[in-house]
């Protein structure tokens, strides 16, 4: 991600130095110039956010557009005891699951369609390494149409992200408890769709680690 | 990391009645460097593959367009009142009626008036005093519209003796 280095625009120049949580009071007196440090900052976190859990590139770009939006709405809501990431992710993974449940039949309907041309685009512009893990993703896109809306939210914030149960609990508002029981049931789902749409997936995983399992 | 060691992790994993295993946080640590213990892992749980998702390292032009997008919504109010104007699936019976409703007054609005629209041609405005401005009125805080210049801007006016509606059409304009 860029970091501002300079700008015409002294207003601007002065957050950089700012930690998020200062940064966030900063916004809640209505500085224009704050909101534009926060978009520099934390655009690149949110899109790979917004993209994981809800699978579009362009739909992405709108959650994380509507979240900055949000964020600017409520800013005299934000409590400084909290994190500034996990007040941002609390916005952007609810408008992310509020878009899967408008879109949940009508988007599982054309998945076929969308992931045949998201491969050919993938496989026009994509080097070989790229292209696993754009395989891998798109694989996950496609299972989690399986999962209920907040499963997804929660594999995704969990697994993907790599965030704790007690984050990923404050950023749903729902208990740890609850975390790891949707956590529980993402996986079970996804381990039983990834066996029955793509058993060539853990076969060749298998076989690669009994090929290599000599050297361990 | 020994086979013995994953099993006990991933028991957890597969089994949530099992109590949670220390060292999970560690284990994973491990995976991020080593692609044996990796592969074996995966082998055990597939799931575990997809914290190995792309990831989609934003640019200076994902950032613009965001702002540039944050800008014209805060502008144009896409969100102003309630701030779920464009949430998908709230509210949505509520929208339907107010739609509906104002569709309705603007039809009798409309046969009340007789008036038809009226399309203008934007070039009309070029020779403005305002250049690519179209001031709605004359006083020292008066509202104007941006964009009426653009090549593919149509303009349409609706006036009455004592109220004047100009609206400015742009297919190239996404908001």
């Amino acid at each position: 991600m860029p970091a501002l280095v300079h700008s015409a625009n002294p207003d601007l120049q002065q957050f950089t130095d700012l930690s998020d949580r200062e940064l966030l009071l900063v916004l809640a007196t209505g500085d224009d110039c704050a909101l534009d440090e926060l978009i520099n900052r934390k655009s690149g976190a949110l899109l790979q956010l917004a993209w994981r859990v809800v699978g579009d590139r362009e739909d992405a770009r709108d959650i994380v557009q509507l979240t900055f939006l949000r964020a600017w709405e409520h800013r005299e809501r934000y409590n400084a005891d909290y994190s500034p990431n996990t007040w941002l992710y609390r916005i952007a993974t609810n408008l992310g699951i509020d878009l899967l449940r408008s879109r949940s039949a009508r988007y599982r309907q054309s998945e076929p369609v969308r992931t045949h041309f998201v491969r050919l685009a993938d496989l026009q512009r994509s080097s070989v390494a790229e292209l696993e893990d754009r395989e891998v993703t798109r694989i996950l896109h496609e299972l989690s149409t399986e999962l209920t809306d907040r499963q997804r939210a929660v594999f995704v914030l969990r697994e993907v992200e790599g965030l704790a149960s007690a984050e990923v609990a404050e950023i749903l508002g729902c208990r740890a408890s609850t975390v790891r029981n949707h956590l529980f049931a993402a996986r079970k789902t996804l381990r039983r769709e990834l066996g029955r749409r793509y058993p060539e997936y853990a076969a060749a995983i298998n076989r690669s680690g009994d090929a290599e399992g000599g050297g361990q | 990391m020994s086979c013995h060691d994953w099993s006990r992790l991933l028991a957890h994993r597969l089994d949530p009645a099992l109590p949670k295993p220390a060292g999970w946080a560690a284990a994973r640590a491990h995976l991020e460097e080593c692609s044996p213990c990796r592969r074996e892992a995966v082998g055990l749980d597939p799931t575990l593959g997809f914290s190995n998702a792309a990831q989609w390292t934003a640019d200076a032009a994902d950032v613009e367009a965001i702002r540039l997008g944050v800008q014209t919504l805060r502008r144009t109010g896409a969100l102003a009142g309630s701030g779920q104007a464009r949430q998908p699936g709230r509210h949505r019976r509520g929208h339907r009626r107010l739609a509906s409703a104002l569709l309705f007054a603007t039809i009798l609005a409309l046969q009340a008036q007789s008036t038809a629209l009226t399309r203008i041609d934007p070039s009309e405005f070029d020779s403005a005093p305002y250049g690519s401005r179209l001031e709605l009125s004359t006083g020292p805080a008066a509202p104007a519209i941006e964009g009426v210049d653009r090549p593919q801007a149509r303009v349409y006016e609706w006036g009455a003796d004592d109220l004047s509606v100009v609206m400015v059409v742009d297919e190239s304009l996404d908001v």
